[in-house]
C-alpha cells in the first residue's frame, strides 16, 4: 500500500452492531481520486473451521447453517452435497426439486436485499421500501415452506426435512405470479430507464473481463463483467441439471459490457427472472414420492465409515460457494473448509475502487454485494495535520449526488 | 481450446514436470481431476498453464495439517470459452514438510491467489516466498500467526482461547 504522506487514508468500516461479516477497507486518495486500496477481514473470526474439527458430520450441518444469516441455505446445500458426494449416496427426485425452490427463493431475497440497498444508495428510498416489502413477501414464503425466515433448518444429509404440499404449492404459485405480472416490470423500468440511477451507476466500480478472471471474482459480479459462467449451469447438481434456464450477462439485456456498477445491479434483477422461472418449473415438475433416502444402514454410522475426500460447490446468492471435507474414519471432518463467495469479491474491490472518486466508493463497495454495510461509518484522517473527521454513509452519498 | 485438449494438456504439463494424475471422476456430470505435483515445480506449472492454456480460475488454496506434512491444495476451473458449459474442474496438490513449511508463492502469475495464500500461511504458518503482506489478512491480531489449524499446536490455541483479552480491554484489531 502506498505510504506517501500526500495522500490521505480512508478506512471504510469495519465494525457495525448489526453486522454479520465486518472487513475494512482503507482508501488512499490523491485529492478526490482513489489511487490505492487495501481490504482487511477478520474482525468476527469465530474460528467455525476449527470446532468443527470436534464436532460430528451432524453438527456441522447445524454450523454450516449458522456460517452466513442471509445464504444459510447455500451453506447447508454446499455441505450436505460434499457429504453426499463422500457417501456417494443418490437423493430423491423430489427432494431435489424442494431443494432448487428454497435455493431460488433464498437468491430472490438476498438479489431484493441488495437491489433495495442499490435504490437507497441512489436516493430512491420509496423503492428501498418497497423493494424490502417484495423480500418480506419472499420471506414469508420461505417460512410457509420451511417453518423459519432465515436458518431455514430444511436440508439434510440425503434430501429435505419437510415436504410441499397442496396449499405450499398454491401459495407458491400465486407468489411467483404475482412477481412476475405485477412487481417485475415496474422495477426493471425503474432500472434500466431511470436517467438517475443511470448517472449514479454507470461507470462506478469498472471491473473489465480481464481483471474479471484475474481476480477469479464470482457470481454476479463475475457475470456483470461480461463472463458467463454459473455453478449451476457448468457444474449442475440436483435438479438444476434438467431445469431450463438463462445465464445472464449484461451482454444479453443491454447488448454491451461495461463492467460496472450498473451491469452488476441489472444482472442481480434478471436473475430474479430466472429464479421465478425455475420456482415455476420446479413446482410444475415436482415429482411424487419420497423426501429423503432410505438407507440400509443408520446415517450415524455411514458418516463414521466416511474416508477421502470431497469438494462441494453451489451457486449462492453472491456466487460460488466452496465447502471442502477430508474425513478418516472419525466422528466429524478432519477438515472443513469453507469458501465463501464475498472473500473472492471483495479482493477485487482493488481494482475497482482504483481511479475512481471517494463518492463512488458506497455504490461500488454495495454493488458487490458484500455481506455485510460496514461502511456506514468512516474517518478521514489528513496524514500532515494527524486531524481525524468522520463521514457519515449518507454524507458520502451526498456528495456522490451532487457530483 | 476443447475441454478434451486441455485435459490432453494438464498431463503433459504434469508429465513434464514431474507429477501424475491421482484421481479421475465425474461430478455434476463434468469431469473432476486431481493432480500432485512437487511443490519445487508449482511455479512452473502456473505458468506453463497460464501460458498454454490461459488464466485458470482459482476457486481457493486449500491447506491441511496431515501429522507430519502439510497439504495444500489449488482447486481451478477450466473453461471451454467457446462453449461456457463446457469444463473441468482439477484440484492440483503439493505437500511440504511440516519442520519447514515453505512454498514460493503464485500470487505474482494468478492475483488472486494472495487472499488464499494470506489465509494459509495464518491458520497453518505456511511461509509463501515472494508474497508481499504486511500485517495480518483473515485472523484477529489477538491469536498468533500460524498455529490455530495446526496439529501440534493446539495446546498454545487452548491457551489463548482461554485468554484472549476482550476487545474493550485491549484486544482486537487495528
Amino acid at each position: 500500500m502506498i505510504e506517501d504522506k500526500e495522500f490521505i487514508r480512508i478506512p471504510i468500516g469495519p465494525i457495525h452492531p448489526a453486522l454479520e461479516e465486518p472487513f475494512k477497507v482503507t482508501i488512499v486518495t490523491d485529492g478526490e481520486e482513489i489511487v490505492d486500496v487495501d481490504v482487511r477481514f477478520g474482525y468476527n473470526y469465530r474460528g467455525l473451521e476449527w470446532i468443527a474439527q470436534r464436532r460430528n458430520f451432524i453438527n456441522v450441518m447445524y454450523m454450516a447453517e449458522r456460517v452466513c444469516g442471509i445464504c444459510s441455505f447455500a451453506h447447508t446445500y454446499a455441505y450436505a452435497i460434499t457429504v453426499e458426494n463422500l457417501i456417494g449416496q443418490e437423493i430423491p427426485e423430489r427432494a431435489k426439486y424442494i431443494r432448487a425452490i428454497v435455493a431460488e427463493l433464498e437468491r430472490i431475497h438476498s438479489h431484493l436485499l441488495i437491489t433495495a440497498v442499490m435504490a437507497h444508495n441512489a436516493g430512491f428510498d420509496t423503492w428501498f421500501m418497497r423493494l424490502m416489502q417484495l423480500r418480506e413477501k419472499t420471506m414469508d414464503m420461505l417460512e410457509l415452506i420451511t417453518g423459519n425466515r432465515v436458518n431455514y433448518a430444511i436440508m439434510t444429509i440425503g434430501g429435505v426435512r419437510r415436504d410441499i404440499g397442496d396449499k405450499e404449492k398454491r401459495m407458491l404459485t400465486e407468489y411467483v405470479d404475482y412477481m412476475q405480472r405485477k412487481v417485475l416490470p415496474e422495477i426493471i423500468d425503474l432500472f434500466m430507464y431511470n436517467k438517475t440511477i443511470e448517472n449514479r451507476f454507470i461507470g462506478a466500480g469498472i471491473l473489465s473481463k480481464e481483471d474479471a478472471r484475474a481476480y477469479s471474482v464470482v457470481g454476479p459480479v463475475l457475470r456483470g463483467s461480461g463472463i458467463d459462467h454459473d455453478i449451476r449451469r457448468d457444474f449442475p447438481y440436483d435438479a438444476y441439471g434438467s431445469l431450463d434456464f438463462e445465464v445472464i450477462t449484461p451482454k444479453k439485456i443491454l447488448g454491451n459490457v461495461r463492467g460496472d456498477s450498473y451491469d452488476r445491479t441489472l444482472v442481480r434483477i434478471f436473475e430474479i427472472v430466472e429464479s421465478l422461472k425455475i420456482i415455476e418449473e420446479s413446482l410444475e415438475r415436482l415429482p411424487s414420492g419420497p423426501i429423503h433416502g432410505k438407507q440400509m444402514i443408520p446415517l450415524p454410522i455411514t458418516l463414521k465409515r466416511l474416508s477421502g475426500r470431497s469438494i462441494g460447490r453451489v451457486e449462492a446468492p453472491r456466487g460460488e460457494l466452496l465447502h471442502y471435507i477430508l474425513a478418516g474414519n472419525s466422528e466429524g471432518p478432519i477438515r472443513w473448509k469453507v469458501r465463501t463467495p464475498t472473500e473472492a469479491n471483495a479482493y477485487a474491490l482493488k481494482v475497482m475502487l482504483k481511479g475512481d472518486q471517494i463518492a463512488d466508493a458506497p455504490v461500488t463497495i454495495a454493488s458487490i454485494d458484500p455481506c455485510i454495510s460496514c461502511c456506514d461509518r468512516i474517518t478521514i484522517i489528513d496524514t500532515n495535520t494527524g486531524e481525524k473527521y468522520e463521514k457519515t454513509f449518507d454524507e458520502l452519498l451526498r456528495l456522490k449526488s451532487e457530483r | 481450446m476443447q475441454i478434451e485438449n486441455i485435459i490432453a494438456e494438464i498431463k503433459n504439463i504434469l508429465e513434464m514436470l514431474g507429477g501424475s494424475i491421482t484421481e479421475e471422476r465425474t461430478v455434476s456430470m463434468k469431469p473432476e481431476i486431481w493432480g500432485k505435483i512437487d511443490a519445487s515445480r508449482l511455479r512452473d506449472f502456473f505458468l506453463l498453464v497460464c501460458e498454454r492454456i490461459g488464466i485458470p480460475h482459482l476457486t481457493t488454496i486449500i491447506g491441511e495439517d496431515l501429522g507430519d506434512r502439510i497439504h495444500i491444495m489449488y482447486p481451478l476451473d477450466f473453461y471451454d470459452e467457446s462453449q461456457g458449459d463446457k469444463c473441468l474442474y482439477f484440484v492440483l496438490s503439493v505437500e511440504i514438510p511440516k519442520e519447514e513449511p515453505k512454498v514460493k508463492s503464485i500470487s505474482d502469475i494468478l492475483r488472486v491467489a494472495w487472499i488464499y495464500e494470506a489465509e494459509v500461511s495464518e491458520i497453518l504458518g505456511v511461509q509463501f516466498e515472494g508474497l508481499k503482506k504486511e500485517g495480518r489478512y483473515y485472523i484477529p491480531d489477538t491469536i498468533p500467526e500460524g498455529i490455530i489449524m495446526r496439529k501440534d499446536k493446539q495446546d498454545i490455541v487452548e491457551k489463548y482461547l482461554n485468554k484472549a483479552p476482550h476487545p474493550l480491554e485491549g484486544g482486537g484489531n487495528d
